[in-house]
This record gives structure tokens, sequence and C-alpha cells, in this order.
């Protein structure tokens, strides 16, 4: 009778803890220490200010860096990039939706479907050949495709997605 | 002409093959031509999505340097809103915007308007000299603020000329990429008829070959429907041939087997025919066998089949035929009618049939086995004298293969030279002294053993072997004759003929011919005939028997009293002889009515001057009666059994030297 009663305060406990994500995750994530690059809102599931998750570099650094080495349309010749993969970030603060609106400084936005995420993992670049990219080189953070794994990726549709001077990402 | 055919074909041919290479290659062209066009095509669409993605970039950029311009003045102005880190921001974007438009790859209409290069460069060099005044900029500061301002006063107005310049160019660019698809569109339409044209072409060919092709088969199936037809059918009669009368058999039997049906088959053959073609020629018994066709297949109804096996050997088929008795109606008129004389230019011609009639399931399971015991019906329909019909049964079949065995021994016999002559003496009663033997004919097959003269002469008359073993007899007895010494050269010698000699050979010309051949006198010849010689063809057999009493040989009539004896031939033919048959001499000694007839005989003959043989005498009874009725001769086993020559000749030898014996030979008279 016993052993009943407390599984059932666990399972309750366990509904609970499913019901209110949000109540419960609520601050999971810490807050930025450094000045903010990427405003994440929408359908998220960890944040650390109001419904959003605001992270500074070092937050992005500590995602865990990647090394892509590819061309680009816009820069010439190849180059090696570091940033975060856009799929670790979806991970990091629990974004859920069918696609996610990328929108820039310089107020440039555009939508990307989910389906590229998982298909083409684009990246996050914070750097390019060792240097941490600027504003005005098109930094701080720019989202990028492996282009040089797939050379198909350098078409119009694509090529508008990759948002230089990110600033927010919004899942819907 | 087949040759000119044969050219017309590969000639058509040829052109066959050049049309659709042409045709082909046509297509192909146009294929090739219609892929390259849509290329264009598409390479034209891609081209004016870039002008679109592109052609916001100057409208970006004059935003970007606007931006920078409204911060500077609203944060020097004391707007909370913009920090010094928007500022800042604003002025690193056109930083990287003045960058992207001097260097970036342009394609489209960016490509034509250089002014936007310049103009980038112009203001990056404006930015390179006041980074460190904005970076370091306070929010009080709007004397330095004013300054910066100032310097990017001037681009307003090339921004807005460029602007007008962009829009201008990218108008041009629309009515040419415009025209560009309306050049691609027309050329479209052009591909269609170029591709349609040809593929029509090869279209409409194909049709024509399907249809020559049918025409083709349609012909070759003509044909061989006209051979198929000519395979199952008699090309003189048009009526079924034997190979379509076995297939229709085949299935008849098949069907009547599951349906529990019977099936009668009659075998006909034609009675007299080959006179008629012997006499008229072949000509006249195609077109009898014409007018014989017509008449059965008049006489059958629609269910029933009638088929020419060949020669004059036809056949009907009655499937499913319940009703013997309207078989025998059938068969019965089928003999009516045959028997009707054919009008035939202007001769009519006479001929009958026998039919022989087999029935399936009862006397037959199979097709061969019930054609061949319609054909063993017939036989023996043949045998009850013709123009009649006969069924078949089992013990017919028996007597049929006999026949066979005895037939195809006889040739062997004939071709081997295996047939040999006995010599039974015909004794003078007067005084017991030998005075002619009988030749009669002997046949010791391999397999069937002694066979009977009485059958084997019956077959060999029923097949015409008759003539051949006639033959043969008669040289053996000719050279026989001749090998004899001088004691038996008074011997006279009687040579049985058969009527169907006399029928189809000139006796009296054979005989000459050998008498030349191996030196023999013919009046030592006595010729032996039955009855039945006489009453058929009387005109030919008279002529032939008067001829050979000129030459001396004597003619007997064998078997006398036993058939159709008709006093007025006796009258009529020119005879020697009479031969008192067996049955009569063996009746002497209990049958008053036998001993009266052989009384009678001899008297006839004693009255008409014809010497009198008695045949079948065995004992000395017999003989006493036979010398007091004052009968000439007597031949039977009381004297001696038929011998072979070297036998005849110890016989001979033995009755000379035993003076008192029973017989001597008449020549020592």
């Amino acid at each position: 009778m016993t052993f009943h009663l407390g599984r059932r305060a666990a399972t309750l406990a366990f509904t609970l803890f499913l019901a209110v994500p949000s109540l419960a995750q609520a601050g999971s994530l810490p807050a930025p220490t450094g000045r903010v690059l990427l405003t994440i809102d929408g359908n998220i599931a960890h944040t650390n200010a109001d419904g959003k998750a605001e992270l500074d570099r070092a937050m992005l650094e500590n995602i865990g860096m990647v090394e892509i080495e590819t061309w680009t349309p816009f820069t010439e010749g190849s180059s090696v990039w570091r940033g975060v993969r856009l799929r670790d970030v979806m991970e990091l603060v629990g974004g859920k939706g069918g696609s996610i609106r990328a929108g820039a400084l310089d107020l440039y936005a555009i939508d990307i479907p989910m389906s590229d995420i998982l298909q083409h993992d684009p990246f996050i670049a914070l750097e390019r050949d060792g240097r941490k990219l600027r504003v005005r080189d098109k930094g701080p953070a720019w989202i990028l495709y492996p282009f040089a794994d797939n050379p198909g990726l350098s078409e119009e549709r694509i090529v508008g997605r990759c948002v230089w001077q990110l600033a927010t990402i919004t899942f819907e | 002409m087949p040759h000119d055919a044969a050219r017309n074909k590969s000639w058509l041919r040829f052109h066959r093959i050049a049309a659709y290479s042409l045709l082909i290659c046509v297509l192909v062209v146009a294929g090739a031509y219609g892929w390259r066009t849509l290329g264009q095509l598409r390479n034209g669409i891609s081209d004016a999505s870039g002008i679109e993605i592109e052609s916001s970039d100057p409208q970006l950029f004059v935003l970007e340097y606007q931006r920078l311009r409204t911060s500077l003045a609203r944060y020097v102005a004391g707007d909370p809103v913009v920090d010094h880190d928007t500022v800042v921001m604003l002025f690193d974007i056109l930083w990287g915007r003045c960058e992207t438009m001097q260097q970036g790859s342009f394609y489209g209409v960016l490509r034509d308007t250089i002014e936007v290069h310049n103009i980038a460069r112009d203001i990056l060099a404006v930015l390179h000299k006041t980074e460190d005044a904005v970076f370091e900029l306070e929010r009080d500061d709007r004397e330095t603020a004013h300054a910066i301002l100032a310097k990017l006063e001037p681009f307003d107005r090339r921004f807005t000329e460029y602007l007008i310049e962009f829009a201008g160019h990218r108008f041009g660019w629309m009515q040419e990429y415009r025209a560009g698809l309306a050049r691609m569109v027309e050329k479209i339409d052009t591909l269609g008829p170029a591709i349609l044209a040809p593929a029509l072409a090869l279209l409409t060919l194909l049709v024509f070959e399907a249809r020559q092709a049918r025409r083709a088969e349609a012909f070759v199936r003509e044909r061989e429907e006209e051979s198929r037809y000519l395979a199952c059918h008699d090309s003189l009669t048009g009526l079924a041939n034997r190979v379509y009368l076995n297939r229709k058999l085949g299935e008849v039997l098949a069907a009547a087997a599951r349906s529990g049906s019977d099936v009668a088959l009659f075998a006909l053959d034609l009675d007299g025919f080959k006179r008629v073609n012997d006499t008229f020629g072949h000509e006249m018994g195609d077109r009898l066998l014409g007018v014989v066709a017509r008449r059965l297949s008049g006489l059958l109804g629609p269910n029933g089949l009638v088929a020419r096996l060949g020669g004059d050997e036809f056949a009907v088929l009655m499937p499913d035929s319940a009703n013997r008795e309207r078989e025998n109606v059938l068969a019965l008129r089928i003999i009516a009618s045959l028997e009707q004389p054919v009008m035939l230019d202007g001769r009519d011609l006479h001929v009958s049939t026998s039919i022989g009639i087999a029935r399936f399931p009862q006397d037959a399971d199979n097709v061969a086995e019930l054609l061949g015991h319609a054909d063993v019906a017939l036989y023996a329909a043949k045998g009850e004298g013709k123009r009649t019909f006969c069924r078949f049964d089992r013990s017919m079949g028996e007597k049929i293969v006999r026949q066979k065995l005895v037939e195809r021994g006889l040739r062997a016999a004939l071709a081997a030279d295996a047939l040999e002559v006995h010599y039974q003496p015909q004794i003078r009663v007067a005084d017991n002294v030998i005075i002619g033997v009988e030749a009669l004919c002997r046949w010791r097959d391999p397999e069937l053993g002694n066979v009977p003269p009485d059958e084997f002469i019956a077959v060999a008359e029923e097949t015409g072997l008759i003539l051949d073993v006639g033959r043969w007899v008669l040289a053996e007895v000719a050279s026989t004759m001749a090998s004899w010494p001088e004691a038996l050269a008074g011997l006279e010698v009687a040579v049985n003929f058969s009527p169907v000699q006399f029928l189809f050979q000139d006796v009296c010309a054979d005989l000459l011919e050998v008498a030349d051949t191996h030196g023999l006198d013919l009046r030592r010849i006595t010729l032996e005939i039955t009855e039945g010689a006489m009453m058929r063809d009387t005109e030919r057999t008279m002529d032939q028997l008067r001829n050979l009493r000129e030459h001396g040989v004597d003619v007997a009539i064998d078997d006398f009293g036993k058939g159709y004896s008709s006093l007025s031939y006796l009258r009529k033919f020119p005879l020697n002889q009479l031969k008192i048959d067996r049955s009569f001499v063996q009746g002497i000694e209990r049958d008053a009515e036998a001993r009266a007839v052989i009384r009678g005989i001899l008297g006839l003959a004693s009255s008409l001057g014809l010497e009198t043989v008695a045949e079948g005498v065995e004992d000395l009874a017999q003989l006493a009666f036979l010398r007091d009725e004052r009968c000439t001769v007597a031949q039977g086993y009381l004297f001696s059994r038929p011998v072979p020559n070297e036998q005849l000749l110890d016989l001979i030898d033995c009755a000379n030297k035993v003076p008192d014996g029973a017989a001597m030979v008449g020549s020592g008279i």
C-alpha cells in the first residue's frame, strides 16, 4: 500500500514537471555577463529573461565551437570559419517549430525552415581565419552553410538565408 | 517479273530506312534545339531572380546611410533611445555595406551601374577619416557630429541620381529580359511544330507500315487458308481428302467418346472404274469421279462428310449415327445412285459401288482401326458379289489378315521363283495307260507352310497376281516339258487358266510366245478353264479360245457340273473335253444321283464328241463304274497324287517297266 502511494506521488510530480516546463525551467539559462550578441525568442524551453534567451559571446562559445572550412558566395577564396552549429543553439534553448526567423542588425530578416537546419547543418560563424568578425565584416555573428560540402547550396534561396550581422532568432 | 518485284521491294526498303533515319535525325535535332532553348529560358529566369535579390541592395545601402546620419543627429541632440553603441553599430553596418558594394561580384542590373561602386568607395573613404571621431563621440560634441554629417551630406544627391539611373537601367534591363523571354517563347512556339511535324510524320509512317503489315498478314493468312484448303481437299472433286478425313475422324471420335454417341464410316470403291479409265482415258475417268462426288454429296445430309481417299476410293463419315437402319438406307441409296449411268460426251458410262461399313465404338476404338475395318467390310462386300454393302464383323478381320498374309507371301514367292509345279497323271480308262498329266501349281511358304491352291489362287485372282502366277506356271511347264526325255514326248499336259487371265491377257499370244521360246508343240497342251470363265465377257473369251483351238490347243472345262452349267456354252464354245467334278466321282458308290449326273454328262459328251476326264478317282470301284460308263480318262489318288517333275519321271519309268501294272505311258502305244 505504502509502495503504491509512493509511486502515485512520483507520477504526479513527474506530470507537473512536464506540464509547466517553462515554470520549471525559467531562468535555467545563466544570465549573460558580457554584451548580448544574440537574442532568441518564440517557442523555446530555456530562457534567461522574459521569454527570451539572451546570449553573449562566452555563452555561445560554451555551446561548443566548430571549425568549418568553406568558400562562400560573399567572400573570396576559402576560409576557416569558427562558430557554433545552429542545431546546437536550438538544443541549448530547447527551441521548437517549423522554421526560425533570423533577424540582422541592419533589420534584414528571413525565415529558415527547420528542414534546412536538420539537413544542411548551417552554423553561426563568429570568427574567420582566426579573427573575430566585426560588424563591418558582417559580424559579429553570421549564419553560413557549409557550401564546400554541397555546391548545390549556392542557389539564391539558400544564399538569401545567410543572414549577416545576425542579432535575433525567433522560433515559430 | 519476280526480279522486278524483288528490286521494287528492296527499293521500298531502302526508302523506308531513309525515311525513318531522316525523321529520327529531325527529331533529334529538334529535341536538341528544344533542350537548348529550355536551357536558355532557365538561365533567363535565373537572371530575373538575380535582379530581384540584388536590386534591393542599393536601397538598403541608401537606407543604412540614412540610418547612420539620423542616429548621429539624434545622438548629439540628446535622444535617449540612441546611445553611442547604436551609433557605432550603424557606422560599422554602413562600413560593411560599403565594402560589400565596392568589391562584391555583381551580375544583372548592378553590373551595368558602376556609380554605386564609386559611391561605396567614396563613402568608405569618409568613414575611414571619421572612424576615430565617431568611436569617441560624446553626446554634447555637436560640432564634431555636424562636421561628420557635413562630410556625408553630398552623397544625398549622388544617391538620388544613382537611384534614378538604376531605375532606368532596371527598366531597360527588364525590357530586354522580357524581350528575351518573348524570343524564347517564340522559339518554343517554333519548337512545337519542329518536334510535332517529324513526330507526326513518324507516326503516319508507322501507321502506314502497320497497315501494310496487316495487309501483308491478311494476304499470308489468305494464302495459308488456301493451302490449308488444298491440303485438306481433293483438287479433282473438291471433296475432303484422306488427311482431312483422318483429322476429322480424330475429332469426331473424341467427341463421340465423350458424349457416348456412335459414328459410322462407309468405305466405298467403284466397280468398273478401271475399265472406264482404260477404255475412255483418264480425263473421262476424272470427270466420272466428279459426277460420283456430286452424287455422294447430294445424298448426304449436312452432318455427314464425303471424302475421296484416292483413286476410286471414297469414304462417308456419319458422326452421331444412332440408327443402323438409316445407315442401311443410305448405303442402298448410294449403291442405287451410283448405278445410274453417267452421261459424258454422249456416252453412257456404267459403274457400281460396294460399301463396307464400320462403326465406332462397336467395331473399332480408334481412327486407324475404324478406317481399316471399314476397308475389311468393303473387301467382304466385294467378295459377296459387289453392288452391295457389308457391315464389319470380327471374323472378317481374321480372314482379311490371312488373305493379306497370303498375298504378301505369294508376291515374295513369285519374286523368289519359289512356286512349284506338280504333275498328276491322267490315265486312259480303257487300258490304264498314262496319256497325260495335269500341271498343278503348288506353293510352300516358309512361314505359312503349305498353302492350299484353292486359297492362294483365290487371293491371286482378287489381287491380279493370277496373271503373274499363270505366266510363271506356263513358262515352268514349257521348260519342264522341253527337258523331258524322248519317252515322255507324247505326254499331254493340262494347264489351268483363270478366267481373269482371259479378261486381262491375250492367253493365246502368251502361249504362242512360250511355245516359241521352248520349242513346245501346242498340240500337247490342254487348257483347263472353269465355267465361270465362259460367263464373263464371253465374246472376248470365246475369241481367244477359238484362236487357241486353231493352234491345236485342246480346251477342257474344269469342274464340270459344279457351278452354273449352261448347256448353251457347250455348244457355243470350241471345247474338246469335260472334266467331271470330283464331288460326283466320289459319290459314285453311295449316291444314285451322282451316278445319274455322271451318266448324263458322259452321254452329253459322247453325243457332242467331247472327251471326258473324271477327277478325284480314289478306288477301283469308281474306276470300274467309269469304265462301264465309257468315261475316257481318269485322274486321282488311285493312280498317283500330284508329284514333282523328278518323281513323275520315276513314276512313268516304273509304269513302263511293269507292263501289267496299273498304268502305262500312252506314248508307248
